[in-house]
């Protein structure tokens, strides 16, 4: 179970030299799902998490940006944690020592959320959604469904309903993968004007080049 | 009966776009490298002067025809006559270049043509060689001007990573095709 941090008092003051822990994280909650909360509640600190067997995750929130001064590759492993303190610090940034890796922050919530497959997902069946941005699908876990969603999305806000309707994807990856993209900020809600004048939405190709290619590559 | 679906591969010198190839050929590439003379725009020993080929054979005989164009700008009637075939376009640049910023829109300008009817995908590579910020302000500048086009940060030796970049521009490849149907 997570090092429980003392509860804050001093309730959300504008950055100052001192750190303080923020208030206690659900006893059974796993990192991912902690950072998880913290991207939902559009958190604005700058964070540094000591996780127990790993090291330190830095969150800086004003650069967009995450650091480890461990492997980035273990992370996937630091995120399942349940033992760690989460810290807030100010908006001063070291320069990152040489063994620090620095990364995009989306990267880190794309990352966490593939923990959260079971997560139900909050948001109105209708509700138009857009691809913002791809996610840097080389360099981070992915399924060859989050390729096929984000081509249907290219270009196409389309609300959980149609992504339903028209891909040949079963809820539950349409809802894994939402969940993560929103998480992350590579899909977000659009205006309903923005839907309005979107050109119509085109259903995920089935069979086709794509899975033969896939055949071939064993993808 | 054969179906081929031709996908270029272009960039300036030096982006890998030979190297893109070779990671995903099931045959041992075509090259067609020279002594590199122009050691300002590289400082590679050898560059592509005429076409690298490679393909990856599907089943019930499609084929997926790979061909490298070469980057420097002498060579865009090249470009031109091969857009009208193709179905795609793997635009490969180079974080340490001078500028990707500015060989993002020279590429895209050029291959224009194959835009209109066909897809893109940009992958930035050496990455983890440049003190830059490469890759966000490539991001950017698409987002800006062609938000449908992923770009993403690949080595191009790495086959893993470079299928990801083929099954990114399959998929809108298709979705494009499905498109123009409907249209």
């Amino acid at each position: 179970m997570p090092l429980l941090s003392i509860p804050n008092e001093h309730g959300d003051r504008p950055e100052a030299a001192n750190q303080r822990e923020l208030p206690e994280a659900q006893a059974s909650s796993s990192l991912a799902r902690t950072l998880a909360r913290l991207g939902r509640e559009h958190h604005r600190h700058n964070l540094r998490v000591r996780i127990a067997d790993f090291g330190l995750l830095e969150l800086h929130f004003d650069q967009c940006s995450y650091r480890t001064d461990f492997p980035v590759a273990e992370l996937p492993r630091a995120l399942s944690a349940r033992r760690y303190v989460v810290t807030a610090i100010g908006t001063h940034v070291d320069t990152p020592a040489p063994h620090c890796s620095e990364n995009p922050l989306t990267d880190l919530f794309w990352i966490a959320a593939q923990q959260l497959k079971d997560e139900a997902l909050a948001l109105p069946e209708d509700a138009p959604l857009k691809l913002a941005q791809w996610p840097n699908f080389p360099r981070l876990p992915h399924r060859v469904e989050h390729i096929q969603l984000c081509g249907m999305l290219s270009g196409h806000p389309m609300s959980l309903r149609e992504m339903r309707a028209h891909s040949a994807l079963s809820p539950a990856s349409i809802a894994a993968f939402l969940n993560a993209a929103l998480a992350a900020g590579y899909v977000q809600r659009c205006s309903d004007d923005e839907a309005l004048f979107a050109p119509k939405v085109v259903p995920m190709a089935r069979g086709g080049l794509l899975q033969r290619l896939l055949n071939r590559i064993g993808f | 009966m054969h179906t081929e679906h031709v996908i270029l591969f272009a960039g300036p010198m030096g982006a890998g776009k030979t190297a893109a190839i070779s990671a995903l050929s099931e045959i041992p590439v075509v090259s067609t490298e020279a002594l590199n003379t122009d050691l300002a725009a590289s400082a590679k020993l050898t560059t592509t002067v005429a076409l690298d080929y490679g393909q990856i054979t599907l089943e019930d005989g499609h084929v997926i025809r790979l061909y490298g164009v070469p980057g420097q700008e002498r060579f865009e009637f090249v470009w031109k006559l091969l857009q009208t075939r193709a179905v795609g376009l793997v635009l490969l640049l180079d974080a340490c270049a001078k500028d990707p910023v500015e060989d993002v829109d020279f590429f895209l300008d050029h291959f224009k043509e194959l835009l209109r009817h066909g897809a893109a995908v940009v992958g930035v590579t050496r990455t983890d060689l440049a003190a830059n910020e490469a890759f966000a302000r490539c991001c950017a500048r698409l987002r800006q001007h062609h938000e449908r086009i992923p770009v993403f940060e690949v080595d191009a030796r790495d086959r893993a990573q470079m299928v990801v970049l083929l099954t990114a521009l399959i998929t809108l490849v298709q979705m494009r095709e499905t498109e123009l149907e409907a249209n």
